[in-house]
């Protein structure tokens, strides 16, 4: 039999969740305060007749009252509070099963007993939440997308189980965003998230789907964060767009903000792409910045730079940043002749033009002009104008050929035009610095150079000689030409021979207005060197600087003789081509003797002798570089000997013009071929030659007397050092065999070769019988300072080949040539 | 042991059997449905132990208890004032309660609740519904009859009963069959008087037809019952209009089971 359900009594609501626990009120306080409950009964309706639970305080339990547990339906879940107020049965871990009505049955001592119901309700959460999204595929790793911007989605929410069904709503933060569920089926219940034109603020935002059905648990949630793919929100240059130096590594960098994931960057210039460059990522992972590294050419001037950053995935994402490009570099300079010039055709007195052609940026703010090498300068006086990109240059003469470059100038630095040559056209003119007297002896060979100057340098050479009796052109088979030089060559055998020579260059311009004249005379010795003065004097050396007398006609060379001044004794000797001499590895305060001459092919000079004594060692303080150079008086001693010397040669004057007058005679018979004006002027060249105190008759009776003259001098002073030099030289190396006594003294210094001589030169071989010239021998030789004609030592069968003035109509009637050409110079 | 240990094993198998055999069992329940105002009345209430000792019989009175019987208390049996509920605890045991002087209040459910001893308190109860009743004063009075009717005349009558609770219940007969409720007005009640009494009104109305005189005279008869407990009529009887006399009123009174309700006769004029 089953109790009924019809107990009309008060009934309680109570609500639980499965597995949690259930609190059924039931109270037991008694209705009249000296009573007391004595048994509380519980039943679950509907089921059996056994009650679930019992509470019983009744007689001996009412201090420890028993608790009593349906085995089957309760367990050990339960437990009847009775001192909790208010009191009530506590059942655990609640199951589906316990809902239902349960009633508490509360008999008391006195009073009348007490039913009361509860009806149980227990809830099951819903159990599971499922995400999924617009293609039905759940949710991986809770990230939602990444979806382009601007997509719109719908998210779907799926609660599964639960009773009573849930309620399925989307949050975000805290702002409810749809509350607007629908039920599928008993067991689930849905509601879509539906987001429109998904923007920048979207993402990462979080989505949470919540399901409940009850206030006691917290609802079962699940969340999504949205990524979404965003375009970029601008590219940007770094930086200002300063001028580009050209040639230069400039690094520019570009950044791209806003964009997710990465951008792609890409540099271009203009339409071409440029080399990839390096990127990085802010730590936000927001800003991205490239890096390019660009080496501008001039060439990009004007083109635009330009970076693009796009978002893969959303097409016309592209944006994009660009700089006009503004290359600055060195100005990149042309010259050109102007007009209708031609460069190579220019002739003197012509007004030339040049034009600087400049492709600059920034521009120039200087122009300059240079003439191999040398810069120009605005000057209208010589012709030379100067503006801003162009050079006139007003009747140009010869020296103004050369190489001309135009050099502009901006802040990138100096750029230099190509090298124009101006070749100016300009008729023959005698080179200046040459040789223009001329020393040689009678029956001498002489050669005479003519070097003019001449553009274009194909010349026509024509040669005069004008004696004191006649002037005379000379055939072009006695003399040879190269290009700008002619040489001739002849050997004067009377005093007629000696004169002046005349040279003419002609090229196609025109011929040369002024002639080379060069003045052949009667070779001599050198005059002494004057005006000796003694430098930085110290204690054991001393410099020595003279200046030279007239060389004779030849190249001289200066020679020293060192003497101890106590002892006499030769100490040292030594050469130079300039009387300038350093003696060093002298003793200190000691007294010296110097010795100084000049010699040439003719002779010796008259000797200059200085004294001075070394400083003492202890002195060597007072020696200083700005001490003034110490002028050595001429001793007394000295100054006897010149007077000596200078009346001996005033006798040995008037010797040689006695016997000039006489001789002259002869001369007169030997050149009585010559032309009736020359002998008309004989007795004036006579005299200039015998003015001319360094002639050096080639008489051996003259010669003999003045060698006897020098060796009595000589060997009075120094006769142990005379003697021993003297057997040292061989007379046959000299040409001037009658000197070699004169000159014994130096002869030391004679046979020594004369520096920087050029290489030996190679007589061509003439194909004449006259002529068999095959001398390999050192034909010019060059002091430092200056070229000279030195005697030829050898080849004595040259002299046949020589024109002289009284072979001249002989040869011409033998029709041979008898030149001697010299291959090289 | 032996059981215990059977039931250790066969937890679910012992727990049905335990219910299904050895369990404790109401088995009679009787309550008068009816019972007349100032009667007695006895409760009966038997149950089987089914070997189980009895912890409590409780008597309750629409939820309320009013008698409880435990052994083991002393005096075992104790009860508890209700309005209408008078009980004589002499005629009062474990299987039965006597009601005295019952009014009107003692009308509701009446529930016998038993419960077994600990642990288990098996408990069962079972529920019986009783209504107590007040008696018309008088028995039902027909007016607005008139002593002739012609055929076609309308006859329109009312049936009062007598003051009682609950108010009877009442039906018309017209020479002896019982009306179709198509000519009845009503029934309605009078407005309650003390106690909560009342009377109850039953109109008729119907046009006279030829065949009502048939057998003679129209017999208009009203009846008055309450459940099973009271039973009590009035009739009139109407000439026709031919014979031309005077109407004759004839009251009997029919009631057979009835506490002698006096039959009234009444005349119209």
């Amino acid at each position: 039999m089953t109790s009924s359900s019809n107990w009309s009594v008060s009934t309680d609501d109570a609500v639980s969740v499965l597995g949690f626990t259930a609190k059924l009120p039931c109270d037991i306080t008694p209705p009249e305060k000296d009573d007391r409950p004595t048994l509380v009964l519980w039943f679950k309706e509907g089921d059996h007749v056994r009650p679930i639970y019992s509470y019983d305080r009744r007689g001996a339990n009412e201090f420890r009252p028993k608790h009593w547990a349906d085995e089957s339906f309760l367990g050990q879940r339960a437990e009847f509070m009775a001192k909790e107020t208010p009191t009530h049965l506590r059942l655990d871990r609640i199951r589906e099963s316990d809902r239902g009505t349960y009633r508490c049955r509360v008999d008391f001592k006195k009073s009348p007993t007490r039913n009361s119901k509860v009806n149980l309700a227990v809830i099951i959460p819903p159990q599971r939440l499922s995400v999924l999204d617009e293609k039905g595929d759940h949710i991986q790793n809770y990230i939602l997308g990444p979806y382009n911007e601007g997509a719109s989605v719908n998210i779907t929410c799926i609660a599964s189980g639960g009773r009573p069904q849930p309620r399925v709503i989307w949050w975000q933060e805290n702002n409810l965003l749809d509350d607007s569920w629908e039920v599928l089926s008993e067991n689930r219940v849905k509601n879509v998230l539906w987001l429109e034109k998904l923007q920048r603020r979207h993402l990462k935002q979080v989505y949470t789907c919540q399901a409940s059905n009850n206030e006691i648990v917290a609802p079962i949630s699940s969340a999504v964060s949205l990524d979404l793919n965003l375009r970029p929100l601008w590219v940007k240059l770094l930086g200002e767009n300063r001028p580009l130096s050209a040639g230069q590594a400039h690094e520019i960098k570009c950044e791209a903000v806003g964009a997710r994931p990465q951008p792609q960057m890409s540099w271009w210039k203009g339409s071409t792409p440029l080399k990839k460059a390096k990127e990085e990522m802010s730590s936000d992972f927001n800003r991205t910045v490239s890096t390019l590294r660009f080496v501008p050419t001039m060439e990009d001037s004007g083109k635009i730079l330009s970076c693009r950053a796009s978002t893969p995935t959303i097409q016309d994402s592209m944006m994009e940043d660009g700089w006009k490009l503004n290359i600055s570099h060195i100005p990149v300079v042309a010259l050109a002749m102007g007009g209708s010039l031609n460069a190579s055709g220019i002739k003197e007195g012509v007004d030339v033009y040049f034009e600087c052609n400049i492709k600059s940026n920034p521009w120039v703010y200087r122009v300059t002009w240079r003439h191999n090498g040398e810069m120009l300068y605005n000057n209208r006086s010589v012709g030379m104008i100067l503006s801003n990109q162009s050079l006139v240059l007003q009747s140009v003469s010869r020296a103004s050929s050369g190489i001309y470059t135009c050099i502009a100038s901006n802040q990138e630095g100096d750029g230099e035009s190509n090298p124009l040559y101006l070749d100016v056209k300009f008729i023959p003119v005698c080179r200046p610095g040459q040789q223009k007297v001329i020393g040689v002896a009678r029956g001498e060979i002489v050669r005479i150079l003519c070097e003019v100057e001449a553009n274009p340098p194909n010349i026509d050479f024509s040669w005069k000689f004008n004696s004191s009796r006649e002037t005379i052109d000379i055939e072009p088979n006695h003399y040879t030409v190269e290009k700008t030089r002619s040489l001739f060559g002849f050997t004067p055998m009377t005093e007629l021979d000696y004169g002046t020579l005349y040279c003419w260059g002609k090229n196609v311009l025109g011929k040369q207005k002024e002639p080379c004249i060069y003045t052949v005379i009667p070779a001599g010795k050198p005059d002494a060197v004057r005006n000796c003065s003694i430098t930085n004097l110290t204690v054991d050396s001393l410099q020595i600087e003279c200046m030279e007398g007239f060389d004779g006609g030849l190249s001289q060379e200066f020679f020293l003789e060192l003497y101890d001044a106590d002892s006499r004794l030769f100490i040292s000797n030594t050469t130079s081509t300039v009387p300038w001499f350093f003696i060093s590895d002298l003793s200190s305060g000691q007294n010296y003797e110097i010795i100084i001459y000049a010699t040439n092919s003719k002779g010796v000079s008259d000797p200059t002798i200085l004294q001075f004594t070394t400083l003492k060692a202890s002195m060597r303080g007072l020696t200083s570089r700005d001490n003034p150079p110490l002028m050595l008086q001429l001793t007394p001693l000295i100054s006897t000997l010149v007077g000596i010397v200078a009346a001996l040669t005033l006798v040995a004057l008037i010797i040689i013009l006695i016997m000039r007058i006489r001789e002259s005679s002869d001369d007169e018979k030997s050149h009585s071929k010559m032309s009736s004006e020359a002998v008309k002027e004989s007795s004036e060249s006579a005299e200039s030659i015998e003015k001319n105190p360094d002639i050096i008759p080639q008489n051996n009776e003259y010669s003999d007397g003045e060698e006897k003259t020098f060796e009595s001098f000589n060997t009075r002073l120094y006769p142990q050092h005379l003697g021993a030099e003297k057997s040292s030289i061989p007379k046959e190396e000299l040409t001037y065999a009658e000197l070699s006594h004169a000159s014994s003294v130096y002869t030391n210094m004679l046979s020594q070769q004369p520096q920087h001589c050029i290489d030996p030169l190679q007589y061509s071989h003439l194909d004449s019988s006259l002529c068999h010239v095959t001398a390999e021998t050192p034909l010019i030789c060059t002091s430092a300072r200056e070229s000279t004609m030195v005697p030829i030592r050898e080849g004595q069968p040259l002299q046949q080949c020589h024109w002289t003035p009284q072979q001249k109509q002989q040869q011409q009637q033998q029709q041979q040539h008898h030149v001697v050409t010299a291959t090289r110079f | 042991m032996d059981y215990y240990w059977r039931c250790w094993v066969f937890w679910h198998l012992c727990a049905i059997w335990n219910y299904g055999v050895n369990s404790l069992k109401l088995t009679t329940l009787h309550i008068e449905k009816h019972t007349v105002r100032g009667n007695n009345s006895l409760l009966e209430c038997r149950f089987d132990l089914e070997g189980e000792a009895l912890y409590s019989v409780k008597w309750y009175k629409d939820g309320h208890e009013f008698f409880r019987y435990i052994p083991k208390d002393y005096p075992s049996t104790q009860t508890f004032l209700l309005p209408g509920v008078k009980v004589d605890r002499r005629h009062s045991n474990e299987s039965q309660v006597l009601l005295t002087d019952l009014t009107l209040a003692s009308t509701g459910r009446y529930r016998c609740e038993v419960s077994a001893e600990a642990p288990s308190f098996q408990t069962v109860s079972e529920h019986g519904d009783m209504v107590t009743v007040a008696l018309p004063n008088e028995g039902p009075v027909i007016t607005g009859g008139r002593p002739r009717y012609q055929v076609g005349d309308k006859v329109k009558v009312n049936c009062t009963s007598g003051l009682s609770k609950p108010p009877a219940h009442l039906t018309w007969f017209i020479n002896g069959e019982q009306v179709n409720s198509s000519f009845l007005r009503g029934p309605f009640k009078s407005y309650p008087e003390e106690e909560g009494l009342e009377r109850a009104i039953l109109g008729l109305e119907f046009q006279v037809e030829p065949k009502h005189f048939k057998s003679g005279d129209l017999k208009l008869k009203c009846l008055a019952t309450i459940a099973t407990i009271y039973w009590n009529s009035n009739e009139e009887s109407v000439e026709g209009e031919k014979p031309q006399r005077a109407p004759v009123l004839e009251v009997k009174d029919t009631g057979h089971n009835s506490r002698a309700d006096r039959v009234q006769g009444q005349s119209l004029h």
